[in-house]
């Protein structure tokens, strides 16, 4: 599964419950929807340090790297790049 | 009532109005960059009461209210509040048939709200939601059918701004808003609040912390969760500005550090957990907040050692515990000392001068120093009741034991306390199934009536797990039916249908039985024995990463 695909798993089944009255596609609100409210955010930051295998800095958290599934895989692999 | 200056008010709308007439330029409000006058304020709250009136709204009405914070937010809600209405503020983030459960309940005909809230309460079966008129704020109407009448904002603009033109301020006792809450028995239950109820907290909170027109104070807490109650009305009723957190913006300890800075927030009040991401991951040393001056937290027990961190970063600011039920809403309080010893639980401290606190053992009698029992509230703060549920009210309303013959009742918090030397109280934990979690209340009775209403789950338990950071965490253990083949990701999707998301179990054990002991009751503490067990696998919250 490429990361796109296994971070929007996640979203959908982890955050969303696989609930279907929402569609995740790239640009998808996930802070609007709530979908990233504190208890996601922290479920998300673990999923990426356990599963995904990357770093999270308290510096990273900021609205604009969780925003939507586009800008979470653009911070991924901007974090990848540096820290291979 | 509101002893603060001037004539005595009897409305919550009535603090905006005073405010808006002495000082109409002075900043309402502070969104997202922008902000807005109380004059503004003022005036487009007319125009929103105005409005609700032409579209049929009537004294004693409830209005859902579904928009993010705001200026139309706030304009909405005291238009609700102008046009003689009670508010009902809806989780946005919450399932469709939780809102459309709400709006049935307390029989609301009236909703303002964007696109995304209605679009999918428009998309549930025929029935589940009555004939709505819709004031829609973001000018986007999704296909309504012809059920729903649907008015865009821009509607507003042929309505007057003067005075709301109400037939008279409401009277105290009218109803201000409904705040609805976990239930028990499956179903979320209103907290029907008046005008002279929330005056009375409102008017300690202006005397206790001395708040005056320079003051901003952040409004954390979404509307339909009663923490906002003091931002807002305590803002209105010195004339002093709110400053709206987004709720883009509440998860992120750094962003949310540099608001407060940026914006000169100088009164702060959410529940403990934000405060710790805060303190653990906010980089605090980065900013300086010279103008903080009050730190009031509620909902749940603050981590000792974080709350003692918090304090050595702010030293200049006041920190408050504050204790209250949505029921009555604060009614104990407790400043915290930096002399306190640094291991102890910070007590809820002792009762604010509009409510009466005691406790009662278990037999009976009134609990004296060193005693445990369970906490009582009286005075002009309580509910009403639980909007349209007189038995479930009457169990919770109660004639006071001290004094055979009062009218006036007290409410049974069901929280337990112990009284200390001192005569402040310390919270110990509650006689029932009902817990926190990140400062919201959640019954586990719910979630279980939830769980059972699946198909092909045959046996069904909430746990909550104690966590030091959020309070409990919330797991289901289940049992299918044979041959099913439910798993626990469809019961997971069957909650999050059904419970909005605080209260979805971050996780489900499949399991072959429950536990029983030894008359064949749920064995409850075997369960949390074993799902503890399992816990430190999860993901915390306070160990986000290292830096």
């Amino acid at each position: 599964m490429s990361l796109h695909d296994e971070l929007r798993r996640f979203i959908v089944s982890e955050l969303l419950f696989d609930h279907d009255a929402v569609a995740v596609d790239d640009d998808t609100d996930l802070l609007g929807l709530g979908l990233v409210d504190s208890l996601g955010l922290a479920r998300l930051v673990a999923h990426l340090e356990e599963e995904v295998g990357m770093t999270v800095a308290y510096d990273d958290l900021v609205p604009e790297n969780f925003a939507t599934l586009a800008q979470l895989l653009a911070f991924v692999e901007r974090k990848r790049a540096v820290h291979p | 009532m509101a002893r603060s200056g001037g004539p005595t008010v009897r409305c919550l709308p009535e603090l905006l109005d005073r405010s808006a007439a002495g000082r109409p330029e002075a900043t309402a409000l502070v969104v997202d960059g922008a902000s807005l006058s109380y004059g503004a304020l003022a005036e487009e709250s007319n125009r929103v009461a105005r409005w609700l009136r032409g579209a049929g709204v009537q004294r004693g009405d409830r209005v859902a209210l579904g928009l993010p914070k705001s200026a139309s937010a706030l304009a909405a809600l005291y238009g609700i509040l102008k046009a003689g209405a009670a508010y009902v503020p809806v989780d946005l983030t919450a399932p469709a048939s939780r809102i459309a459960f709400i709006l049935r309940d307390c029989a609301v005909r009236h909703l303002v709200t964007t696109s995304r809230v209605l679009g999918p309460l428009l998309r549930l079966p025929a029935g589940a939601v009555s004939p709505l008129a819709v004031l829609l704020a973001d000018d986007v109407p999704p296909d309504h059918g012809a059920v729903h009448r649907v008015f865009p904002w821009t509607s507003l603009h042929a309505v007057p701004s003067h005075d709301a033109a109400a037939p008279a301020p409401a009277p105290a006792d009218d109803l201000a808003y409904v705040l609805y809450t976990s239930g028990s028995t499956g179903e979320p239950k209103g907290v029907a609040i008046s005008h002279r109820a929330a005056l009375a907290f409102v008017d300690w909170a202006v005397r206790t912390l001395a708040l005056r027109a320079e003051d901003r104070l952040a409004n954390h807490a979404p509307y339909h969760f009663d923490l906002s109650v003091l931002d807002l009305f305590g803002a209105a009723a010195v004339g002093a500005s709110v400053v709206a957190v987004p709720d883009a913006i509440a998860p992120f300890p750094q962003p949310l550090a540099a608001l407060i800075h940026g914006q000169n927030v100088s009164v702060w009040y959410s529940v403990p957990s934000a405060l710790v991401r805060l303190v653990t991951a906010g980089r605090l040393e980065r900013f300086d907040f010279p103008r903080l001056r009050h730190v009031l937290f509620a909902g749940e027990v603050f981590p000792v050692r974080h709350l003692r961190d918090l304090m050595g970063r702010w030293p200049h600011a006041q920190f408050w515990n504050l204790y209250g039920p949505t029921e009555t809403n604060v009614c104990t309080y407790q400043r915290v000392s930096a002399d306190d010893p640094p291991e102890v639980p910070v007590p809820i401290g002792r009762a604010c001068d509009h409510a009466e606190v005691f406790a009662v053992t278990e037999t009976g009698g009134i609990a004296g120093p060193g005693e445990v029992g369970e906490l009582l509230v009286g005075g002009p703060s309580l509910m009403r009741g639980y909007w349209g549920r007189p038995a479930a009210s009457a169990e919770v309303l109660v004639a006071d034991p001290r004094r055979i013959g009062d009218p006036h009742p007290v409410y049974r918090t069901g929280d337990l306390a112990r009284v200390n030397p001192d005569g402040t109280y310390s919270f110990l934990g509650r006689r029932d199934l009902m817990v926190k979690s990140r400062g919201y209340r959640v019954e586990l009775g719910e979630i279980e009536a939830v769980l059972h209403r699946h198909p092909d789950l045959r046996e069904a338990a909430a746990v909550a797990i104690p966590d030091e950071e959020i309070g409990h965490r919330l797991w289901a253990v289940v049992v299918a039916r044979e041959g099913s083949g439910v798993g626990a990701q469809a019961v997971r999707r069957h909650c999050a249908a059904h419970l909005p998301r605080y209260m979805v179990p971050e996780r489900v054990d499949m399991r072959p039985a429950l536990p029983r002991t030894s008359n064949g009751k749920l064995d409850r503490r075997a369960l949390l024995t074993e799902a503890t067990r399992g816990i430190d696998a999860m993901p915390r919250d306070g160990e986000l990463a290292s830096p």
